[in-house]
């Protein structure tokens, strides 16, 4: 009778027990922290998938490069900021198609936005990606998180801190102390500006050259400047914008630009080329344009 | 549920004249089951109100940092089914004693029916609001105990026909569920979302719609002709109750290996988290066939265990022989002083959620005994409804 009961109670805790087993993780508890700070959970599995996070300011949508990197950013009106993940191993698991989840932390450790990213089976990848906006009035400065989970498991997180907008005024400007020098070309041989001045010739293949010095662009610690220049017309309006980030990691402290003042592209007349930091004129210079 | 209380206090008055061992477990597994149940239910909400997991978890697309935080919540996937199963099986039971007695087949039905309004009500009236600790009177969503309720309505339809009868129903529903879950609809447009939702899909308005649900009372009250009709011993229930478990999960499994119909969400390798985890609102094919063998299994333990060893699992009937009181009481206590009055809530992890369920247990479970007491001995039909 006893040896009957038994065989029962193993025959139901045998099954049972499997299913307390059942989910196990795939995944170490103990996190490693990697050189670039992001915290991984090694898989227990040789050869399973790993992610290391990035995050940047933009992606090149040509060559899918990151631009921007880095743990600290200032807060941009319309700013957004990407985070990326590099997979290690991720080749060996495509047959079936993988889930990701993003997960956004703000400082008081609430998700802000939390992100499912299904890739098909069989789709070749290397690197996935997700962005939230920045901007004053979505975000506050503070600490924030970004987990990755892959098929619905931790495997990865990293930190980033979110600055305040740079308040632009007459210190900072000061402080940055921006010179613009306008001028034609620079001689090959000694490095010297040629025809540095505020007045220029139309002719073909002419160009005016911008460069901006700025003085204590290293005053500002773990800030980004967020600069951008523009050139403009008699008519007032732009005709040559772009946008220019310095990081800390940046050892430049000069902006250059130009533009062409070929007679089929331009007119005679009065311009400017006006510099901006985070959206507010810093800088400006006018020049003419003459037959 | 009522009358599984009545005829368990009945055998119990029988298994102390006779004390034959074989009716002393008759229905006790029935009821310890239910409790354990019941006590991963409040596992579960423990987790709810002191986890802060869930300041951020989406059941819907649950994402998790660790085993212990996964286990947490995956242990609570059993609740649902065990519910919907016990019922099925009480409803089936109890509509037979009645007749077996002498009551008229309307009588019978009638009562079941009437029960299964009170579910909806006790649903609308106060489970919804006992969730936020009484702050907003919201009677206007479905849960799992409206659909309980529905469950029982629906039940009585088919209570009379033959368990093989019974099976084809539900698993015609359950195959037929997914396709209607491709049915667009609009959840900005209130009566489709009320529609759609409170019999297929899940959302806002109900997060356990009807016909999945009821599927698997239907199987429950099939499962009820063999456990406590067609097999005589406790060796055949658990030899029988072994068998169709491992047909379930086997089905199961091939169906979540397959990728395709039956499962609605991806997963990585067979054993994982993913793997178990597929969608659950509304539940997938393969996550109720899944926890059904889960619970014919697990009943099976219960069975075996309490031939071993009939004290071990003694404390679970306390909760199992008032399930809705012990449902309905614990949801509210922790909603008013967890919820709204802010005793630590979602301030902890694993280990606080369990702390809440151990202090939770130990305010429930001689309340439970008093409430059993006091049903027992007052015939009040809305105490014996609960």
């Amino acid at each position: 009778m006893k040896k009957n009961k038994a065989t029962t109670i193993f025959l139901v805790l045998i099954p049972a027990l499997l299913l307390l087993l059942a989910g196990c993780s795939s995944r170490f508890d103990e996190p490693i922290v990697e050189d670039d700070a992001t915290i991984t959970y090694p898989p227990k599995q040789s050869g399973d998938i790993s992610a290391k996070i990035s995050f940047c300011r933009r992606i090149d949508k040509d060559s899918g490069e990151t631009i921007g990197e880095g743990m600290v950013f200032s807060m941009i009106e319309n700013g957004v900021l990407y985070a990326v993940a590099d997979f290690e191993n991720q080749g060996k698991h495509l047959n079936n198609g993988l889930m990701f989840h993003y997960d956004w932390i703000g400082p008081d450790g609430k998700s802000l936005f939390c992100k499912q990213i299904e890739v098909p089976p069989g789709d070749s990848f290397s690197s996935i990606n997700s962005s939230i906006s920045i901007s004053p009035e979505k975000r506050e400065s503070g600490e924030y998180l970004l987990k990755l989970y892959y098929f619905r498991e931790l495997i990865a997180e990293k930190k980033f801190e979110l600055l305040p907008a740079l308040l632009v005024n007459g210190s900072v400007i000061k402080n940055l102390a921006p010179e613009i020098t306008l001028y034609r070309t620079v001689s090959k041989k000694t490095g010297k500006l040629i025809g540095e001045g505020s007045s220029f010739k139309i002719k073909a293949k002419r160009k005016v050259r911008a460069s901006i010095e700025l003085k204590n662009r290293f005053a500002f610690g773990d800030q980004e400047l967020m600069f951008h220049i523009d050139w403009i017309g008699p008519d007032g309006e732009s005709i040559y914008r772009k946008r220019y980030d310095l990081y800390p990691t940046d050892s430049t402290s000069t902006i250059k630009s130009t533009i062409s003042i070929s007679p089929k592209k331009r007119q005679a007349g009065d311009y400017k080329f006006q510099l901006f930091l985070f959206n507010e004129l810093i800088a400006e210079k006018p020049f003419e344009l003459h037959e | 549920m009522t009358q599984v209380v009545l005829m368990t206090a009945k055998q119990n008055e029988k298994r102390k004249m006779s004390s034959t061992p074989v009716k002393r477990q008759r229905f006790d597994y029935i009821d310890q089951f239910r409790g354990f149940v019941g006590i991963l239910m409040l596992l579960g909400h423990s987790s709810y109100y002191f986890n802060s997991l869930w300041i951020n978890l989406d059941p819907f697309d649950p994402i998790f940092p660790d085993w212990g935080q996964f286990a947490l919540r995956y242990v609570g996937y059993l609740c649902a089914p065990g519910f919907l199963m016990m019922n099925g099986a009480m409803v089936w039971w109890s509509y037979h004693r009645r007749v077996q007695k002498g009551t008229a087949d309307r009588t019978a039905r009638w009562h079941l029916i009437q029960r299964g309004v009170f579910l909806i009500l006790v649903q609308m009236i106060w489970v919804n609001s006992s969730w936020g600790g009484f702050r907003v009177f919201n009677p206007w969503h479905f849960g799992v105990i409206s659909s309980i309720g529905f469950s029982m309505i629906l039940l009585t339809l088919i209570i009379n026909l033959r368990w093989y009868w019974q099976l084809s129903i539900a698993l015609t529903i359950l195959a037929i569920h997914p396709f209607l879950l491709q049915i667009p609809y609009d959840p900005d447009v209130l009566w489709s979302r009320v529609l759609m939702q409170t019999f297929i899909d899940s959302g806002s308005f109900n997060k356990y719609p009807v016909l999945p649900w009821f599927a698997l009372a239907i199987l429950g009250s099939v499962m009820a002709h063999g456990w406590l009709q067609i097999w005589k011993t406790d060796k055949q229930r658990i030899l029988m109750g072994l068998l169709i478990a491992a047909s379930a999960f086997s089905v199961a499994a091939i169906l979540r290996l397959g990728r395709g119909f039956g499962t609605l969400t991806n997963f990585s390798d067979f054993g994982s988290f993913s793997f178990f985890l597929d969608q659950k609102y509304p539940p997938s094919l393969y996550m109720n066939l899944w926890f059904f063998a889960s619970v014919v299994l697990m009943v099976s333990l219960f069975i075996a265990i309490n031939m071993l060893s009939p004290k071990i699992l003694k404390v679970f009937s306390i909760p199992g022989k008032v399930p809705l009181f012990f449902y309905a009481v614990h949801l509210a206590i922790l909603g008013v002083f967890v919820k709204r009055i802010g005793l630590f809530y979602r301030e902890g992890d694993v280990l606080e959620s369990l702390i809440g369920m151990a202090v939770m247990l130990v305010i429930m479970l001689p309340l439970c005994k008093w409430f059993f007491g006091l049903k027992r001995r007052n015939k009040n039909y809305f105490i014996q409804m609960i």
